[in-house]
């Protein structure tokens, strides 16, 4: 079985990341969503058809089901909400082509590294085993938690490539923002353990960066064909937006260089006319709703770096100054140009203030504690730093220890996969 | 960074009705003291200048905390900015706009004191003398920076949709 790679599966609200361990990125980056045919009486679980292959079953997944999604036929369905698994019958379905048709792989002859959310539930640890040993009869299983991961890459690439400490053991102490499309986490995890009762979150990600760029096209009246306003939105995001180091300043910059504004073209779906918009301020006021979103919304105040703050003085005292000296950006809407500085410096004057107003209550001078925070060195690295981390890890020999087998789970049933072993351990 | 306050709050300026009676570089009449007779240099920049420099960030804010005289005259200009900006984009183009604006700016508009002043909580009651200041005082602010913002606006005669697209919005949930 060495002989064959494991397969690194990172399911998310928004996309699922796929792919073997060993590779740098994920071979595929799928959305997760199933199209289920209507025509068939409601949800029939796949064992209980007779259906086996492909071409029989009536669903698609991924884009595919995305291009179905007016049609007639097809109901979509979100097997995923907010980082947990809630229907399972669809994933199964998702997860029967996507290993089958994307991967082309066998699962006997694999193990399998899926991940999970920090706060999963042994329910639902059980439930993937079930599905994993049971209908596609893996070899091995294993489920890593993502922000553990995601501080496993972190440490490979900066401790044991960069300074050649092949013989380390990991560090896993460190504190993960992990931004995703729907919601963010800031996640501090102590020696491999993530300290679930500090977590926090922040419901706002990459869609509602992209719901800013959209109104802010809106106010303006760019002539972008409405149903195409959204993905034009997306694309600015994703191309042109940046973290500026003062706002007042930058505007200043946009009035005396027209360099600043890009433009975007494309045709329109119906009419097939080609529209040519103006992209403006939104390119660093998109951004910005982390490090103030009140600008985009009333019901959130806290910035980013004040929750990270907050959470790290929740934690065990102990690890405060390490967690504040590890703190790393996983998910796609951290690799925004700039992040990592603007979250560093903006920390920095946070945590440094309150030492003041703590050095001005005590009379005592208190030695000052250094932020850092961390990235990939390609976007990419960050974008999936959890599915890297996966990747790494199922390459080491330790991955076999950890992976419960096939035998393990017909012994003793899928409460073998209740309990979360520390990675590494 | 935060929502831009004025850096005039410590500058010490004489204050009425709880706005501060700064230096501007006018042409218009008013009880605003000169900027050459407090000895500030030709280039430095007033409150006017900072209103309008700060106005497409602070306009995205529903909150603002006044730390200072200063402030509250920030906040009546960022709104009588806004206000130029939702009349100007009602109006048929640049004369049509600077016609009802300049109107609009030297006319009595409610100020600190009247019962019809939507900024009442911000600014404290005082007495009919320094009511009669203060408004003759946002008179004059009023007209300079609308004689300011008017090129900004209307670059080349035609309107500028960079600044348009903030008409819609609302500073603090408040209207002029």
């Amino acid at each position: 079985m060495a002989k064959n790679p494991a397969v690194v599966i990172d399911i998310g609200s928004g996309y699922t990341k796929m792919g073997f361990a060993g590779n740098i990125e994920p071979q595929f980056v799928i959305p997760t969503c199933v199209a289920n045919s209507t025509k068939k009486a409601g949800g029939v679980h796949i064992s209980q058809t007779q259906t086996m292959g492909i071409a029989d079953a009536d669903f698609y997944i991924g884009d595919e089901a995305y291009a179905r999604k007016d049609s007639m036929g097809y109901l979509l369905s979100y097997p995923v909400s907010k980082g947990r698994i809630e229907h399972w019958d669809d994933m199964e379905r998702y997860l029967q082509q996507a290993i089958f048709r994307n991967l082309r792989c066998i699962p006997e002859e694999h193990n399998f590294l899926m991940t999970e959310p920090p706060f999963n539930t042994p329910e639902n640890r059980e439930l993937m085993a079930e599905m994993m040993f049971e209908t596609f009869n893996v070899n091995g299983l294993h489920i890593a938690v993502q922000a553990v991961l995601a501080l496993y890459a972190q440490w490979v690439n900066d401790v044991r490539i960069d300074q050649n400490q092949a013989g380390a053991s990991p560090d896993l102490t460190g504190l993960v923002v992990d931004s995703g499309d729907g919601q963010s986490h800031v996640i501090p995890v102590a020696d491999g353990y993530v300290i679930s009762s500090c977590i926090q979150e922040i419901p706002l990600g990459g869609r509602h960066v992209t719901q800013f760029v959209h109104d802010m096209l809106c106010d303006r009246n760019e002539p972008v064909p409405p149903e195409q306003r959204m993905e034009a939105a997306r694309q600015i995001k994703e191309k042109h937006a940046y973290l500026c180091r003062d706002v007042v300043e930058e505007y200043q910059k946009f009035d005396q260089d027209p360099r600043k504004f890009k433009t975007l073209s494309g045709v329109a779906q119906k009419t097939k006319e080609a529209w040519n918009i103006q992209i403006g301020y939104e390119r660093f006021l998109a951004p910005e709703i982390f490090f103030h979103p009140e600008i985009f919304v009333d019901s959130v105040h806290t910035p980013l770096p004040q929750v990270v703050d907050n959470c790290i003085t929740q934690c065990p005292i102990d690890y405060r100054r390490r967690l504040y000296g590890n703190v790393v950006l996983s998910g796609g809407s951290t690799t925004f140009m700039h992040f990592k500085e603007r979250l560093q410096h903006d920390l920095q004057t946070v945590v440094d203030s309150r030492m003041k107003q703590a050095e001005m209550a005590s009379g005592h001078p208190s030695q000052p504690i250094e932020v850092c925070v961390h990235g990939g060195k390609q976007r990419k690295q960050q974008r999936y730093a959890a599915w890297l981390g996966g990747s790494l890890f199922a390459q080491e020999p330790q991955f076999l220890s950890v992976c419960k087998t096939k035998r393990e789970y017909e012994e003793v049933g899928p409460s073998c996969m209740r309990g979360s072993p520390v990675l590494l351990g | 960074m935060p929502v831009s306050h004025s850096r005039h709050n410590t500058s010490g300026a004489k204050s009425v009705c709880g706005c501060a009676l700064l230096p501007v570089k006018t042409n218009f009449r008013g009880p605003a003291p000169s900027p050459s007779s407090v000895g500030l240099e030709k280039e430095a920049i007033d409150i006017v200048d900072e209103a309008l420099r700060s106005f497409r960030w602070n306009i995205l804010f529903k909150n603002f905390e006044v730390l200072g005289d200063a402030d509250r005259v920030l906040v009546y200009l960022t709104l009588w900015i806004q206000k130029c900006l939702s009349v100007a984009s009602q109006a048929s183009g640049l004369e049509d706009a600077s016609r009802q604006l300049e109107v609009m700016a030297s006319a009595d508009m409610p100020g600190p004191g009247d019962a019809g002043f939507v900024l009442a909580p911000l600014f404290p009651s005082a007495g009919a003398l320094e009511s009669q200041t203060a408004k003759a005082y946002l008179k004059q602010i009023r007209q300079e920076s609308l004689y300011r913002l008017l090129p900004t606006l209307y670059p080349g005669g035609q309107p500028n949709k960079w600044w348009f697209q903030f008409s819609k919005k609302k500073f603090m949930n408040f209207v002029l």
